[in-house]
Order: C-alpha cells, then sequence, then structure tokens
C-alpha cells in the first residue's frame, strides 16, 4: 500500500513543479512568466514564452532592448503598472521591444529614451521575402523621448493601438505604415510634443483612426502616399472624431520641415477625414495636397469642425482641379471656413469623385522653427493604467484584434 | 508646405532607394555575399546619416558617369543648410575642362561657361541629368534623425568585409539593393557610399566631417 501512495505522491509532486522555474501556472496551458520574479530580465522571459503565455513585469527601471523573435508568438507582454514598469534606453539602447512575430500584444508600460523607437511591431528578414506580421496591439503604451517614434507598427494586418500616449519623438508618436489591407484601428490614444502626433504612410484598406487627441505637436496628422517606401500608392483610411488641437508645438523636436498643420493628407487616394474637431493652427486646419509621388485624388472631408486656424481648409493639387477630392458639410464653430482656394466647399461639395476645377492659390509657407533636441522634451505626467493588470487573462493579438473593444 | 516637409525619418531608406525611378523596396535582391549585419551593426548604419548631419558638412570627391564617360567632382557640402559646390570634370582631361556647380535644396546653378562668373539656375533634374542625380544623392546623405532599424533590416544589410581607405580601417557593408557604404571602424563615421542604382554608378568619398559654409555666386543670391 505505501508504494502506490509514494507513486501518486511523486506523480503530484511532478505536476507540481510542471511550471518551478518558469512562474506560475494559470489554468490550462498558458502561463504567467513574471519578471524580475522568475526571470531576471524581459528578454529571458520572453524567450521562454510560448504561446498564450503572459510575460508579466513588476514595477522598475529596465534598462534592456527587447526582441520578441518570430518564434515566440502570440504572447503577451504587460506591466504591473503603466507608470512604474519602465523600459529605459538611457539614449544609448535601440529599439524598447521590437517584436517580430504573429500575435504579440503589450500592455501597460513605459518606453522611454531610446536612440531608435519605442515600440515596434515589423516582419524579420529582408523586405521582399517576408510576409505581413498577423495580429498585433499595444494598450495602455506610454512611449516619450524616443529617437524616431512611440510605437510603431510596419508591415502588419490585424492590429490595434488603444490608450497611448506618445510624446517627445522627432518622427511621430503613433505611426502605421505599410499594410494593404491594414485592418487596423488606433483609437483612445494621445500624442504631442512629436513633430507628428499620428502618421502613417501607405495604410491602405480599412485602417480606421478615431476617438484621438493630436495635440501640440508640430502637425497633428498626416497620412502619406510615398513610392520610397513599401505599399506604394496609399487609399483608403479613414480618420474621425478625432480632437486635432493646436500642433504648432515649437517645443517639439522635428524630423524634417512641416509646422502648424492640423490633418494632412499627402498624396493619398480615397480617405475619408470626417467629424473630427480641428482648431487652432497657424498654417493649416486640413489640407489635401499631392505628395511628390502621388496625385491626392477622391478624398472625402466631410462634416469636421473647425475654429482658429490660419486657413480651416485647403486643397493643393497640380492641375486646379478637384481630382475627385472634396468638402462637404464643413463648418466653423466661430465665423465662416477660410479655405485654400477660396470657395473650396461651395466648388467641390457636390463633386466628391468628379473633378471640377477650382483656383491654384497656394498656401501661405510658415517656416519650421528651429529643432529641439527630443532628449530634452519634458516628460509626461502618469497616464492611467489598464484595468486590472495583476489579474486580467493574458490576450494575445491572434484573430481580428482590431475588432475587439478596447480595454 | 511642400509633399516633403511631412516625411521624416526613413532616410537612409530613402538613400536606397535613390535614383529608382520608382522601384520600390519589396522589389530589393538580397546579397548572398558576406554575412548579415548584426544588430549592433544595423544600428551603426541607422545612425551614420544623422552623424553627418551632427557633423555638419563634407569635403568630398565623387565619380560617376556623364554620357558612359567616367567623370570626377571634388567640392564639399553644408549637411545643415542642404548647400553645396562641386568641380566636375572629365576622368579624360582631353574631353572637355573643368565646371563649376553650385546647388541648394532647390535650385542646381551651372556655370554658363568654363571659367564664367555667371551661373545659370537649373530646376532640379536627377532623372535626367548627371550632375542633379549626384546632387542629389550628396544631399541624401544627411539626415535629421536616426534612420529606422526596421528598414535597415528590411534592405538586407551584410557586413562584407573590414579594409581600409587612406590607411584608416573601414567596414564594408552592402544591400541587397546596389548600395554600398564603408564605415569607419572606430567613429562609426560614413567613410565612401557607392549606388549602383544609377546608370554608371555613383560612388562618393566624404573626406572630412565638419562644420562647411557654401557661398552661393554673388550673382545667384537673389
Amino acid at each position: 500500500m505505501a508504494r502506490p501512495r509514494l507513486a501518486a505522491a511523486l506523480v503530484v509532486a511532478a505536476l507540481a513543479c510542471a511550471a518551478c522555474g518558469s512562474g506560475d501556472k494559470q489554468g490550462g496551458r498558458n502561463r504567467v512568466l513574471r519578471v524580475p520574479g522568475s526571470y531576471a530580465t524581459i528578454k529571458a522571459a520572453v524567450d521562454a514564452a510560448r504561446p498564450g503565455d503572459l510575460v508579466l513585469i513588476s514595477p522598475g527601471v529596465y534598462h534592456e532592448s527587447v526582441d520578441v523573435g518570430r518564434n515566440h508568438g502570440r504572447i503577451v507582454l504587460r506591466g504591473l503598472d503603466r507608470n512604474r514598469v519602465v523600459l529605459d534606453g538611457q539614449n544609448r539602447l535601440g529599439n524598447g521591444i521590437a517584436i517580430h512575430a504573429d500575435g504579440v500584444a503589450v500592455e501597460n508600460l513605459t518606453v522611454r529614451r531610446y536612440v531608435v523607437n519605442g515600440v515596434v511591431w515589423s516582419p524579420s528578414g529582408a523586405a521582399d521575402t517576408r510576409r505581413p506580421l498577423q495580429g498585433w496591439r499595444g494598450s495602455y503604451i506610454t512611449a516619450y523621448n524616443n529617437g524616431l517614434y512611440g510605437v510603431y507598427a510596419f508591415g502588419a494586418q490585424h492590429g490595434r493601438f488603444d490608450h497611448v500616449y506618445a510624446s517627445g519623438q522627432p518622427d511621430s508618436g503613433v505611426y502605421v505604415g505599410d499594410c494593404d489591407p491594414c485592418h487596423a484601428r488606433v483609437r483612445d490614444s494621445m500624442a504631442e510634443h512629436n513633430h507628428v502626433g499620428y502618421e502613417a504612410t501607405n495604410a491602405s484598406g480599412d485602417m480606421s483612426v478615431s476617438n484621438n487627441v493630436w495635440r501640440n505637436n508640430r502637425v497633428g496628422v498626416a497620412i502619406d502616399s510615398l513610392r520610397k517606401e513599401p505599399g506604394f500608392p496609399q487609399r483608403g483610411s479613414e480618420l474621425s472624431h478625432n480632437q486635432v488641437v493646436d500642433n504648432n508645438d515649437r517645443g517639439a523636436p522635428r524630423g524634417t520641415e512641416g509646422f502648424g498643420a492640423g490633418i494632412v493628407v499627402n498624396g493619398g487616394r480615397s480617405n475619408v477625414v470626417a467629424d473630427n474637431l480641428v482648431t487652432g493652427h497657424s498654417e493649416v486646419g486640413i489640407v489635401v495636397l499631392d505628395s511628390p509621388d502621388s496625385t491626392a485624388t477622391n478624398n472625402t472631408v466631410r462634416a469636421n469642425r473647425l475654429d482658429a486656424n490660419a486657413v480651416d481648409l485647403a486643397l493643393q493639387t497640380g492641375a486646379r482641379k478637384s481630382q475627385g477630392n472634396c468638402f462637404t458639410a464643413n463648418r466653423a464653430t466661430r465665423g465662416s471656413l477660410r479655405s485654400v482656394p477660396a470657395r473650396l466647399q461651395a466648388l467641390t461639395r457636390n463633386a466628391c469623385g468628379s473633378s471640377v476645377a477650382v483656383g491654384g492659390e497656394r498656401l501661405r509657407l510658415v517656416p519650421a522653427p528651429p529643432q529641439v533636441d527630443y532628449k530634452t522634451v519634458p516628460p509626461p505626467p502618469p497616464q492611467p493604467s489598464m484595468p486590472a493588470a495583476a489579474s486580467a487573462p493574458a490576450k494575445p493579438a491572434t484573430g481580428t484584434p482590431e475588432r475587439e473593444t478596447a480595454g | 508646405m511642400s509633399g516633403r516637409a511631412l516625411v521624416a525619418g526613413a532616410v537612409l531608406f530613402g538613400v536606397l532607394v535613390a535614383g529608382c525611378g520608382g522601384e520600390q523596396h519589396r522589389q530589393a535582391r538580397p546579397s548572398a555575399a558576406g554575412k548579415p549585419a548584426t544588430d549592433a551593426q544595423v544600428l551603426m548604419l541607422a545612425r551614420v546619416l544623422e552623424s553627418d548631419f551632427e557633423h555638419g558638412g563634407s569635403q568630398f570627391t565623387a565619380a560617376f558617369q556623364i554620357d558612359g564617360q567616367r567623370a570626377l567632382a571634388t567640392g564639399r557640402v553644408d549637411f545643415r543648410s542642404g548647400r553645396g559646390t562641386a568641380a566636375v570634370r572629365p576622368a579624360n582631361a582631353d574631353l572637355g575642362p573643368e565646371r563649376q556647380f553650385f546647388w541648394t535644396r532647390k535650385k542646381v546653378l551651372a556655370q554658363a561657361a568654363p571659367g564664367s562668373s555667371r551661373y545659370k539656375p537649373q530646376a532640379p533634374d536627377p532623372q535626367g541629368d548627371p550632375v542633379h542625380a549626384l546632387v542629389r544623392f550628396i544631399n541624401l546623405l544627411s539626415a535629421e534623425t536616426i534612420d529606422n532599424t526596421a528598414n535597415i533590416s528590411a534592405a538586407d544589410p551584410r557586413l562584407i568585409g573590414r579594409t581600409t581607405i587612406a590607411g584608416a580601417p573601414v567596414d564594408e557593408f552592402r544591400y541587397g539593393n546596389g548600395i554600398t557604404l564603408w564605415v569607419h571602424s572606430g567613429s562609426g563615421l560614413l567613410r565612401r557610399i557607392h549606388t549602383s542604382r544609377v546608370t554608371g554608378g555613383i560612388t562618393v568619398d566624404l573626406l572630412t566631417h565638419e562644420p562647411v559654409k557654401v557661398e552661393l555666386p554673388p550673382a545667384a543670391r537673389r
């Protein structure tokens, strides 16, 4: 009788130890890998993670670059406290978190002072041999004073940024690029004191950006169609219900030029800019213009509220034709709309998708203020943490994360 | 505001496709030569153009082709202002005299005739004019920000090996799409760059990394 009991006890002990050394068992097969409790570094935990696992990071300052290789997909990296779990590149490390695997979510932490990007999703390998990442999500991330972008998704489909805060980047705070169709959402986020708040280059198809605040950058929003990057030409994104305010910040670092513009559609096609509040810009509130590579065509600028912009609406195409771009039902919250060319809305409101003559008047250029060292932009105040960070189950960015409810 | 005004970052990436006349990044072909660049090397490559900008400017020499003949240029460029000047001559002196060019970000000023003090402004035409292509290439050799490591990696950078230029050790890197860089092994500064994506190729040697001031010829300042 003793032997079977002993055997049974050994079996139980063996099962109990199955999770030893890699954290806690959390129902089923998915594990919680604790940093620094079970793993000294975030990178070590990521390297041990399997699909479905949660890498749960305790408050502390972590001086590391975390690379999530293609064999570590479908995991979640989560900080227990958004403001006290800090990845700090000390202005010498490259990227904070670089993800090259499908289905990875990053939640509830801060990345600062990396010389390139805060958090980046991009496929690995040479451009002509790789396939787009499938599934990505960044939630409740604070990214500040990084050398290029705050959060960045490039060559990735089916994803979402929500509750992101980004400041002090000399390129954009939030970026999505090279996807068609993107199947992506940007929601409930804020960017300020960057060169551009939100930028999307060659992001096409099912790309929706709504309910965000883009304020106090040099430029609020830029939707670009550029031949030099993959995925050209850009088409078919929607920008709605955003607050785009006071993007004339002389204290923001700059990447190149551009200053005092709210929303810029730079060579894109068939985009919809609707129901946004756009105020306080020293050059222009909303402008649709040709990029060096692409004529802006068939964009609809509709039902936006504008106020206190030097020019509210502008169309800057080379041909003095509307090229299917139309401006309709936009209104000034005070006074009357100012546009370049004049009477832009009257001329194009009934010409969505068709081309009518418009004037060739050009916008007055606003000189870009001098460069500001991004390292000197003041750090942001504490940001709201995600609910129940300690207990919420891990939800890797699989399936269609763009359709899930944020938070 | 120009379209360029809002295009920040991805600058070395711009160099990588300069002169490509519309080819896209995905059309790059990975090079089998050398070893894949490490993360640290990719980061170093991402910094080279930013370093050029931070140092201010450069004295340079260049070799390229005009109408199938080898041409040489000697000049200097102010990366901060985007101004530069170069004396351009055929490698075979029998083929013609030297001619001076100046440029800004918006125009090229071509000496009206060899030895003349008059300069003709020309609208940039990098696709059609080899000197303009050279100017464009030089102008792309600096950036206010670091380049994106994601773009660098996508171009399949490889370390070909270590060699010397003028006695100084350099690491030679090659991208899959016809760009080769030689970077000082210690400082990480760009010493030489070559593109084969322009007819006949362009090679530029940056001889110094220092502040440079370029004054335009008097008649062109207005």
